[in-house]
């Protein structure tokens, strides 16, 4: 009687704990998530009710060149951004780990533009992108070189906002690395260093292995909020020149509040959701399995 | 006897009290508006509404453009929107088809407004099947600034109201934007040595897709060209007439065969045409007249204002303006049709006006703004009002807002010389085709 009581406070105390985050997720997630499964099946402008159409938005999507557009540019921005920002990040990772100087100097610099506000850092590098009047193409004249349209042309407006975003964002996944390759056990470098490992073998053989887990982790992050890219398009080119940077949330965010297609932004919003767990369900599939969790 | 009259005294004095708590009431409006350089001015006029009805409070919430539609919309969506709001013709078309904005046409046959002192092609902009939703607040024009000290430096004549273009050999206007345009050696553009891929300073600049009402729009009705649509609320395109086309080419090659202006992305992606205007890199820029308050921050150079340069078949200024608008759903509309009446009518025009920073809608009052304007920079102001002469409006539509967007997004790879005028017509015709129907 006695135990009972107290496990059934104890269990009290634990739902009270977790509380305050299940409320935020009820309110700020699950409530909205269902919310526009079901606006997906209606027509919405905003101003009046929202009217019961069925799978109407879905077919229009199906058929809407710029949807198929968006949701290649979003496929092609994630396929290169995932590897090259997060391979990087963990080679610059392994680097700061070492004991060199100005590290924290280093790490703070790789930090500063992960926290600063996504739309300045936009603004700022489409003067420094800026074809007639930006530094680089200045600097490139300089040394007797061409100027390169980085966001006016087609070719090369989606590579560049991409470098700016793998340059914005590689501080997050660095400090996620670093964390990882503070877990490796000391003893294991210091045996493999006892043995005459390199520091390529070392690499090779402990570190990547044993930061596997972490790799896994981060790129699985990676590829979700790469799929949600916003900000820097928003901020940059406007999905612009034509649509070359136009990718799938941007294209979301105009259906619903400069189209007024709600419905057919929600439902947007529903493909998108699930193909993102298709991907992460095939990411676990494919390369989880590989993935060695026994880092003692 | 005595407790009755007592117990009188006491009902008699909580009712006086309660009365005068009601009295304390004020009914209170939510006005929204855009634009900061009116601020001064509207409250103004409002302090003066407030004092007339004590009944009423107005509160003011200033919004800055790039977040006020987004705000509306979303608004709209939560049912909690201002009462009053400032509206645009861009997106009126596709709010009023949708029910949001209160018809003003019973409130004004009831108090027999005069709508005559308006300039009439002003009100139609707040037409729409029959009903009223607007009386017009202010309007403007399209002319150009230019740069006297480039000018200066240049040796060049200011630009006169005489001035011409033509689609053929580009006329004054882009003679004028050659010698004002400089490569990174000083030499100007009709210079055989001149290098185009070295520009330091243009002649002319704000050549986007986007755009429309104080660019190439101007240029499509100077050349003889339609406009956009062929009529309010039409469903025929007609930017592919061979007059629209040819403007549109005229307008491809100030950027890429006369290199007198900068491709699209050098004014869209970071920095405006303004910024580079007031940055001296451009001589010209096309501005409209609700410019005119930015441009008296401008100290580093001194500069004034011409007309568009005449075209083929004349000269024609998108003319354009602003209207209060009330929220359909407001539980409050008499008191927000009484605001809006007093903000339209003659008396508050006539006190904005007085601030000099909006052409008044009241055609009468043309004179109280001048008044305001003289001994400032700009000189010429007046030639404003000499481009009412012969305007064109705004085009209007249900989805105007998604037609304007590829519009905008074709024509800038048009200007930026990646496709031609042709492919890009063509491209646009094929997206908004089930839009317009």
């Amino acid at each position: 009687m006695w135990r009972k009581r107290r496990f059934r406070q104890e269990a009290i105390a634990g739902y009270l704990f977790v509380a305050p985050n299940l409320i935020g997720f009820l309110v700020f997630q699950l409530i909205p998530i269902v919310a526009a499964v079901g606006l997906s099946f209606t027509a919405w402008d905003l101003i009046n009710d929202p009217q019961w159409v069925g799978l109407a938005n879905y077919r229009t999507l199906l058929k809407d060149p710029v949807f198929r557009l968006s949701l290649q540019k979003t496929f092609l921005f994630v396929i290169i951004n995932v590897p090259l920002q997060s391979v990087l990040a963990l080679i610059i990772a392994v680097l700061l780990n070492q004991n060199i100087r100005f590290q924290n100097l280093l790490r703070t610099l790789f930090i500063v533009p992960w926290v600063s506000m996504s739309v300045a850092v936009g603004l700022t590098w489409t003067w420094i992108f800026n074809s007639q009047f930006g530094i680089i193409n200045q600097i490139l004249q300089r040394l007797g070189m061409q100027r390169i349209p980085w966001l006016a042309s087609q070719d090369w407006a989606l590579p560049s906002v991409i470098a700016v975003n793998i340059w914005q964002y590689l501080g997050f996944h660095i400090i996620v690395f670093l964390t990882g390759l503070q877990l490796i056990p000391r003893e294991v470098t210091e045996a493999a260093i006892v043995d005459g490992a390199s520091a390529w073998t070392r690499f090779w053989r402990i570190t990547i292995p044993l930061v596997s887990p972490i790799l896994f982790y981060d790129l699985i992050v990676n590829m979700i909020g790469t799929f949600q890219i916003f900000d820097l398009p928003f901020a940059m080119t406007n999905g612009g020149p034509g649509n070359a940077t136009r990718v799938y949330n941007l294209y979301l965010y105009q259906k619903g509040f400069q189209f007024l297609r709600m419905g057919e932004a929600t439902a947007m919003a529903v493909i998108l959701f699930l193909l993102i767990v298709a991907t992460s369900v095939l990411f676990f599939r494919i390369i989880g399995r590989r993935i060695n969790y026994d880092i003692t | 006897m005595k407790r009755t009259a007592w117990f009188v005294l006491a009902v008699l004095l909580m009712s006086l009290l309660f009365s005068a708590a009601a009295g304390a009431q004020k009914v209170q409006l939510r006005y929204m508006f855009w634009d900061q350089n009116q601020e001064e001015a509207y409250r103004a006029s409002i302090e003066e509404f407030m004092r007339r009805n004590p009944d009423i409070e107005v509160v003011m919430e200033l919004v800055e453009w790039n977040d006020y539609w987004t705000r509306l919309t979303t608004g709209m969506a939560a049912r909690n929107l201002p009462d009053v709001f400032w509206g645009h013709a861009a997106y009126f078309s596709g709010f009023v088809a949708r029910g949001a904005l209160l018809d003003l046409k019973p409130y004004i046959e009831r108090d027999n407004v005069d709508t005559s002192i308006y300039y009439q092609r002003l009100l139609d902009v707040w037409h729409y099947e029959g009903a009223q939703y607007g009386l017009p607040k202010d309007w403007d024009t399209i002319a150009i600034f230019y740069n006297k000290d480039l000018f200066d430096r240049a040796g060049v004549p200011y630009p006169t109201d005489d001035w011409t273009w033509n689609p053929q050999d580009g006329g004054d206007f882009v003679r004028i934007a050659q010698l004002l345009t400089l490569d990174d050696q000083g030499r100007n553009a009709l210079d055989p040595d001149f290098d185009p891929d070295r520009i330091v300073q243009y002649g002319f600049g704000d050549i986007a897709g986007s755009n429309m009402q104080a660019g190439w729009l101007n240029f499509v009705w100077m050349n003889g060209g339609t406009g956009v649509i062929d009529k309010p609320y039409g469903n025929k395109f007609v930017l592919n007439e061979p007059e629209a086309v040819e403007a549109l080419q005229f307008w491809s090659d100030l950027v890429n065969k006369y290199h007198v202006a900068p491709p699209p992305e050098a004014t869209v992606a970071g920095g405006s045409a303004w910024d580079l205007f007031t940055a001296e890199r451009f001589a010209m820029v096309p501005a409209g007249s609700w410019m005119l308050t930015a441009g008296r921050s401008i100290e580093a150079f001194s500069w004034d204002v011409v007309g568009l340069p005449w075209g083929p078949k004349g000269r024609v200024s998108a003319f354009n303006g602003l209207a209060h608008n009330i929220y359909a759903n407001t539980p409050h509309k008499e008191e927000a049709w009484r605001l809006v009446k007093w903000l339209e009518g003659y008396e508050s025009q006539k006190i904005v006006a007085e601030y000099g920073t909006v052409f008044p809608a009241v055609e009468s009052l043309v004179d109280v703004f001048l008044n305001a304007y003289a001994g400032r920079e700009p000189e010429n102001v007046a030639v404003y009002i000499d481009l009412t002469e012969n305007t064109g409006t705004w085009p209007m539509h249900v989805n105007w807002n998604e037609i304007f967007d590829v519009i905008g997004r074709e024509l800038d790879l048009a200007f930026g010389g990646f496709i031609d005028i042709p492919s890009a017509i063509a491209n646009i015709e094929a997206q908004v085709s089930h839009l317009l129907e």
